[in-house]
């Protein structure tokens, strides 16, 4: 705290001539030790591939795996800096602060850390809540990258709805894939857009008293009710979902518990209708062979996707089987 | 003066260069003429079951085919590292595949989010540097190193010329061959010969044996069998 | 002081292996130079002092295709137009009171020293009407006679990746990834076959879909990688096992294996025109931190520093360079990026960084106007600027209200400049709405605002399709399917 009462590890203390900055530099922001940060977690988010890969886990351990790597600078911007980002906000934290080892922002040693249980592997990293900053990227991401589905309209358009009706997933249009983004986006409805913060249960229900009240009452609502709840309707529609977490807003019965559940609800749910594995092998086969795939690759594409489930999801054996196949050594 | 014969030497350069013969001899006009197509599919007649005995030409069953690709940026390091026990185009103390990523093509994933794979002018330029200042340092290396710990000069030594030790010399090709394309090649083989070539003439025209060695580095680094896949 | 010129070019043609400079006999001249010139042949020129000592005449004739030179300049990040090129005047309608009628906030007294006082520049157009400027145009306001600015265009996007690509290619990304080559590299591709380097891209995107692979864009993130690139460097190796080194891997490039695979052409090319490259000598042409008149001259004229950072990885440095690149015949187009600082202001830094970012980038693209201007053609007394056509863009504009962190967010409604060969200067055509600053309709033929319905929302494919044009292919070779902005173009 600074003399003025202004936390000094936060935006408004980068402000306050009176922080200064801090011991160690800690609450200094400056743009070299910003680039080793962002460095850190790009290595960190590998690290993480790569461990799955290495212990040839099943594959879709990529958003269950709990193991998560810190170094130096990670350690130093989640102890010291992580109210100061304004753009891209880390509150509420992710990690309890006291699971997070204390460590000299210049150690490039990493240290394993076991991550919380609503942690959905590599679905839930900073940096894949970094890079795709709303839910809704955040799902249109795994749909395209890991259930071949991506979000586009059908070749002869879509009709412009003559009505606009607040919840996508009902408005005439806007439904074709809004229908299924809506419901896919909920499951990253505990985490923050535009950064990577979590918010959990207890301190942020579905309904929040004080978030209802401000709401209805017209009095100032605190930063929380402003940034994560509705406190303000744009129309009639929106009014039963005053005071309710932004997730939930429009949210149909049967897919509250994606809030709940978190994104790797979404991924198992792709395992088991097989989307999955197809599209895993899909994906390989397009990596590989430097190309999209085509009709001719169709039949053994699903038969690369059986063997795949069938050897318990390993990625490398996928990858070997591609690599041995006579169309890999075809090369033109 | 110094007991060589003194040719004028384009000369040589233009008539070994058509002398070489590295190529395939069989067939060779007719398939290079009709393999200059684009096509991602070949196709190849597959009887169906019971036509054999049938005068009924057989559908056509696409197979699938890969194209040739260039290594990204990461990967080319990573390769450089491994053919040379660990040695990287590390110029000035850093490494220069880094210091100019962004030129490159790499992403970074904020601007540019896909890899330029393309063999461009600049990435050969860039690879030709690399090329030369890799190969300076690992030869450097090895001259340092025991026999025993080399992997440049394995069946050769760094003294050996075509002249001197034509066999050590062609196991060594076949050996970095392997090493730095993945290639098995018999030392009769028509794709041993543009190698021979290459590295008969450098010893005759190079006073320094090291020389000769060097620019058989360079062209195995720069030649696209390393670069691509 | 005299700068020595007339020998650098010698030096640099000598490498190039072009013909050396013939004397400028008065014979060989256009009338009007002719005319202008004393009786010994030379002219003292104040205009561009500091630069030349005889100055070149632009006479803004029309030009061959084979003559036409091109550059892009790209302001990366979505200009907020209000402060240049589409302001409004906050003394009537859009006075702060208004905001909630005229939806549109300009802001000018929320500005961190703003330039010319948060004052508009006020100008008359070619044809005689008063029009306005924002405070941040700099010194391309001492350039307005050769402007042609267009005003209400539509991005038809809000995602920074699809808007620069649909001005790069003029087509629509689809999704984020783009489609088709870049304008530049269609150009470069029609007329630069003769150039070193034909398509020079300095932190632009460049793409090659459909076109000779002669014409892919040279793309370097800095004029220091640019020197890198066309500099020999790393140990050398024996001349002669270097030519042997050569023979062979060109021998390989003709064996059947290597010819069925297309990308062994393309490296075998790309390994040749590497080589010619460095051979040229092209790099010292581009090394402004080296000692010499010459570079001081160019540093001075461009506002360049000595220290090595401004020198070759500034905006400056890279308006020098396009200044180069085509002046001395390495390339036919270039494209840079006019801004390091980025333009996307969604938060308070729009009062401290929006505006002087988009002045220095006009300030380098007026320095490269005169530069082109003071620089004469191939020895023809006229100007290199009659001869090259430049174009300014973001990738779309800015919102028209603040928003709750003093800043502005994106907006479909976008703008562009253009100045050079083939281009009305003093002109400005079409408008943004009167209310919240939205694409407009545009008469393409006359550039006033219409509602005719032959009229059109000008947008990116418009104006590459209006430079198509201006190189004398009017069969819409790049398949946008727009006519060109007609309005732009001189008669």
């Amino acid at each position: 705290m600074s003399p003025t009462a202004t936390p000094c590890g936060t935006l408004e203390g980068q402000k306050d001539p009176a922080c200064g900055c801090g011991p160690d530099l800690r609450w200094c922001r400056y743009g070299s030790n910003y680039l080793r940060i962002n460095k850190s977690m790009a290595e960190a988010f590998e690290k993480r591939i790569a461990a799955v890969i290495g212990d040839d886990l099943p594959y879709m351990a990529l958003f269950e795996d709990k193991r998560a790597w810190i170094n130096g600078p990670i350690s130093f911007f989640l102890h010291n800096q992580v109210g100061v980002p304004r753009i891209n906000r880390f509150t509420p934290r992710a990690l309890p602060l006291e699971d997070i080892p204390v460590l000299d922002f210049l150690d490039d040693t990493w240290v394993e850390i076991t991550l919380p249980d609503y942690h959905s592997g590599l679905l839930t990293d900073p940096m894949y809540l970094l890079r795709f900053q709303t839910n809704r990227s955040r799902a249109n991401r795994f749909y395209n990258g890991f259930l071949c589905e991506p979000f586009e309209a059908p070749e002869k358009g879509i009709a412009l709805a003559s009505t606009l009706h607040p919840d996508l997933q009902q408005r005439e249009g806007c439904d074709y894939c809004h229908g299924r983004l809506e419901p896919a986006a909920a499951f990253w409805g505990r985490w923050g857009e535009t950064g990577a913060g979590y918010l959990n249960p207890v301190d942020f229900p579905p309904l929040r008293a004080d978030c209802e009240t401000c709401a209805l009452t017209g009095q100032l609502c605190g930063d929380d009710c402003k940034r994560f709840y509705l406190v303000n309707a744009a129309s009639p529609a929106e009014e039963p979902y005053l005071g309710m977490l932004n997730s939930y807003v429009f949210r149909y019965d049967d897919h509250m518990k994606n809030v709940e559940a978190g994104p790797q609800l979404l991924a198992m749910k792709g395992v088991v209708d097989h989307r999955f594995p197809q599209c895993v092998s899909n994906r390989a086969v397009e990596q590989i062979f430097g190309r999209s795939t085509e009709v001719v690759d169709k039949d053994w594409i699903d038969m690369l996707a059986v063997d795949f489930a069938a050897s318990n999801y390993s990625y490398r054996s996928l990858v070997k089987q591609i690599v041995m196949s006579d169309g890999y050594r075809r090369l033109r | 003066m110094n007991g060589k014969r003194v040719v004028p030497f384009g000369w040589i350069v233009v008539l070994s260069a058509i002398a070489a013969v590295g190529c395939h001899t069989q067939g060779t006009e007719a398939e290079s003429l009709s393999a200059k197509t684009s096509a991602v599919q070949q196709s190849e007649r597959v009887p169906v079951s019971g036509a054999m005995s049938q005068a009924v030409e057989a559908p056509l069953v696409p197979l699938i085919i890969r194209h040739r690709r260039r290594m990204n940026i990461d990967q080319l390091d990573k390769a450089f590292r491994r053919v040379t026990n660990g040695i990287g185009w590390d110029e000035d103390g850093k490494n220069q595949l880094e210091v100019l990523d962004q030129t490159l093509g790499k992403p970074d994933y904020v601007d540019v989010t896909q890899e330029d794979l393309s063999v461009s002018t600049l990435f050969l330029k860039f690879l030709d540097d690399a090329a030369r200042w890799i190969c300076t340092a690992h030869l450097d290396t090895e001259l340092a190193a025991l026999p025993g710990e080399r992997v440049f000069w394995v069946h050769a030594e760094p003294s050996d010329t075509w002249q001197t030790n034509p066999e050590g010399v062609v196991s060594n090709v076949q050996m970095l061959l392997m090493r730095y394309h993945g290639r098995r090649v018999a030392a009769g083989a028509p794709e041993m010969e543009p190698w021979r070539w290459f590295f008969e003439s450098a010893s005759h025209v190079s006073e320094e044996p090291r020389d000769a060695w060097q620019g058989l580095c360079v062209g195995l680094l720069t030649h696209p069998n390393f670069y691509t896949y | 002081m005299r700068h020595n010129d007339i020998t650098r070019r010698q030096i640099i043609r000598g490498l190039l292996g072009v013909g050396g400079l013939t004397a400028a006999g008065a014979a060989g001249l256009d009338p009007l130079l002719r005319l202008a010139l004393a009786d010994d042949g030379s002219k003292s020129c104040a205009y561009c002092e500091g630069i030349r000592e005889l100055c070149p005449t632009c006479v803004g004739a029309s030009i061959d295709a084979k003559d036409h030179f091109f550059v892009f300049v790209y302001f990366s990040g979505a200009w907020d137009l209000m402060l240049s090129l589409d302001p409004r005047d906050e003394s009537g309608f859009y006075n702060e009171g208004n905001v909630a009628t005229s939806l549109t906030q300009p802001g000018y007294k929320l500005l961190d020293e703003p330039s010319n006082d948060g004052q508009l520049y006020e100008v008359i157009r070619a044809n005689g009407l008063p029009d306005i400027l924002g405070p941040f145009m700099g010194e391309l306001m001492d350039h307005f006679d050769k402007l042609a600015i267009v005003r209400g265009m539509s991005a038809e996007t809000l995602t920074h990746e699809a808007g620069r690509r649909r001005f790069l290619t003029g087509k629509p990304p689809s999704g984020l990834a783009a489609r088709g080559s870049s304008a530049a590299t269609w150009l470069a591709s029609q007329l630069g076959g003769a150039q070193l380097v034909p398509n020079l891209a300095m932190r632009v995107e460049t793409y090659n879909v459909d076109q000779p692979n002669f014409a892919s864009g040279l793309k370097v993130s800095s004029v220091k990688d640019l020197v890198r690139v066309l500099q020999a460097s790393g140990p050398a190796m024996n001349p002669k096992v270097a030519t042997h080194l050569d023979a062979m891997l060109s021998q390989s490039s003709v064996c059947p294996v290597a010819m069925k695979a297309p990308l062994f052409q393309d490296a075998e090319s790309a390994r040749l025109k590497a080589r010619e490259m460095v051979l040229g000598g092209l790099d010292q042409l581009f090394d402004f931190k080296k000692s010499g008149d010459f570079n001081e001259m160019i540093r001075g004229h461009f506002g360049m520093s000595t220290s090595t950072a401004s020198t070759t990885t500034s905006v400056e440095a890279r308006a020098a360079a396009a200044a180069l690149a085509i002046t001395e015949g390495v390339a036919r187009v270039v494209s840079f990026q006019a801004n390091d600082t980025t333009l996307d202001t969604h938060y308070d830094e729009w009062t401290t960084d929006q505006g002087p970012t988009q002045e220095r980038g006009f300030n380098a693209v007026a320095r490269l106007i005169k530069y082109l201007e003071c620089t004469e053609y191939k020895n023809t007394g006229a100007c290199w600027l009659d001869h090259t056509t430049i174009v300014g863009f973001s990738e779309f504009g800015r919102s028209a209200m603040l928003n709750a962190n003093s800043g502005r967010d994106h907006s479909l409604t976008n703008g562009t400049f253009l100045a050079g060969a083939g281009i009305r200067g003093a002109t400005i055509v079409g408008e943004s709405s009167e209310i919240g600053m939205m694409p407009t309709k545009t008469d393409l033929v006359t550039g006033a605002p219409s509602d005719d319905p032959k009229a059109k929302v000008v947008k990116p494919e418009h104006i590459l399709q209006t430079l198509f044009h201006l190189m004398g292919q009017t069969s819409d070779p790049a398949d946008l399917r727009v006519s060109p902005l007609q309005a732009i173009m001189k008669p």
